[in-house]
């Protein structure tokens, strides 16, 4: 047999819906559609919008799967694990109103703005999500991420307060995937730039890495790193900083190379180029125990590894996950940067 | 096509060089392989490659040739770039950049912006200079010329 059965406690989870979760994923689903319907008069393209934040959401939580829990939603409710698509249409509706609707009234706002009020709008419903889920059973926090929540829980919502540093990390992180892919999607006008702004960039992938970095850091330990690079419980500068120059670089070398390619291939091409240098770096790194994953990441592991660097098939697949996440959010500010309306006309000014 | 006009590049690359691209993408490969077996102590990678050839009957080269082969392009212009020492070598091949300014004008044009603020766009804050910019407005003007003069001798036939 080609696939082994998941014998781990990652596959044997309790997945029978009671009454009330049938009833809230229902909600789910009405609510899905009747923003659908409404949203498709207000802008084009609303389903593969629909389509391109469910699949940031999807990359999030494939990727942070051992981190948290999601049960009892129903056998047929799972992608993988414990992965579920209900709730991933849950969230990319949450996310969807609030950013279509003030694309739509404030058009001319500074990008920063409306981004700022994105994260607003989103994080309010976001945590209403939360306490729904919490509270209906069907969400609960892996062991390694109980050890940073530390049972330190918002009064009445009952979520952890890491939540409020995990839901706007999370949010910028898709919100970013989204509004790169729309740039494409709304064909905006972007200007090929003939100087890269390095130092800008790698700000800007510095700030995506750490951030992402912090949250994500109770899936996996990084050992064996020199004492004053860890900055945050495990989280080293002298690792992160490593994929913050691979990704810079790679992002830099593709703009510059393939300056001609559309956006989409472009992202193929950071996706590649960047997870060609990092995976064997993340198998070396595995191998020599500098990256140790915790129980519950590794319980998620099916057992299948990639054969010429004996990693687990599932970090090769969380690579270019990780990469797609960060990259498209970090230049998608890029692009904002770079095509800055008063920018522009300062630079005029000066020069005149 | 009128005397003196640049002739776009073609794109195609001689046979020869497909061959020398090819063989230094497979030396890199090979490279990168030594060196991670040295690193793990073993000779898996050299060893899972070379039998992955062998025992499909070479059928796996169908993947590893095109890619040995933007490899060694790849690292061609690397090592192109690193040695070349004259200044004002741009770094992207001239081909590149103008078909990304083109792109970049045609799709302004389409959204109606005026010419004059996509040269100031272009010049102002892409930082291209005015001659490149004046270069790729011509190539589409001639190209649309080109077009046209086709479109009408076909209505006319």
């Amino acid at each position: 047999m080609f696939f082994q059965p998941c014998t781990s406690m990652a596959c044997n989870f309790d997945k029978v819906a009671g009454t009330s979760i049938v009833y809230f994923e229902i909600f789910i689903f009405v609510m899905a559609i009747l923003s659908l319907f409404f949203l498709s008069k207000l802008t084009n393209r609303i389903l593969l919008r629909f389509i391109v934040i469910a699949i940031g959401i999807f990359i999030f939580e494939f990727f942070t799967a051992p981190m948290w829990h999601n049960f009892r939603l129903g056998e047929w409710a799972y992608v993988y694990r414990d992965v579920s698509w209900v709730l991933t249409i849950g969230w990319t509706t949450l996310i969807l109103v609030p950013v279509v609707l003030i694309d739509k009234y404030l058009p001319d706002a500074k990008e920063w703005k409306k981004f700022i009020l994105y994260l607003l709008f989103v994080f309010v419903l976001a945590l209403w999500g939360e306490k729904s889920v919490v509270a209906l059973g069907i969400r609960s926090y892996g062991p390694e991420s109980m050890e940073v929540i530390k049972n330190n829980f918002v009064p009445w919502f009952n979520i952890p307060w890491a939540a409020m540093y995990y839901i706007p990390v999370f949010m910028t992180l898709v919100i970013g995937f989204y509004k790169y892919f729309s740039l494409l999607i709304d064909k905006k006008l972007l200007m090929p730039m003939r100087k890269l702004r390095w130092g800008r960039d790698l700000i800007i992938v510095l700030l995506a890495v750490i951030l992402f970095e912090i949250m994500i850091e109770p899936m996996v330990i990084n050992a064996k790193l020199p004492s004053w690079s860890y900055f945050y419980r495990d989280v080293s500068i002298v690792m992160s900083g490593i994929w913050i120059i691979i990704i810079w670089l790679s992002v830099h070398l593709v703009d510059k190379l393939f300056i001609h390619f559309t956006l989409i291939k472009k992202f193929i091409a950071y996706i590649i180029v960047a997870g060609l240098v990092t995976t064997p770096i993340e198998a070396w790194l595995i191998a020599n125990k500098f990256r140790i994953y915790g129980p519950s990441a590794v319980e998620n592991f099916s057992g299948y590894t990639f054969p010429m660097f004996s990693v687990p098939i599932e970090v090769v697949f969380a690579i270019p996950f990780y990469l797609a996440l960060i990259i498209a959010s970090s230049k998608y500010w890029i692009y904002i940067l770079e095509n800055n309306k008063d920018a522009r006309k300062k630079k005029q000014k000066l020069s005149k | 096509m009128a005397a003196g006009q640049k002739t776009p590049k073609s794109g195609k690359s001689s046979p020869m060089k497909k061959y020398i691209e090819t063989l230094v993408g497979f030396l890199v490969i090979l490279f990168i392989a030594v060196i991670i077996d040295l690193l793990r102590n073993s000779a898996d990678v050299t060893f899972f490659m070379v039998m992955s050839v062998v025992c499909t009957f070479g059928i796996t080269l169908i993947v590893y040739v095109p890619v040995a082969r933007l490899i060694g392009a790849l690292f061609i212009r690397l090592l192109k770039k690193i040695f070349k020492k004259e200044k004002n070598i741009e770094p992207i091949k001239p081909a590149n950049k103008q078909i990304a300014l083109i792109d970049y004008i045609n799709l302004a044009r389409k959204n109606k912006l005026a010419d004059s603020d996509t040269k100031n766009n272009l010049k102002y804050q892409g930082g291209w200079q005015d001659k490149v910019i004046d270069d790729a407005f011509k190539q589409i003007d001639q190209n649309n010329d080109f077009f046209t003069t086709n479109k009408n001798y076909e209505n006319k036939r």
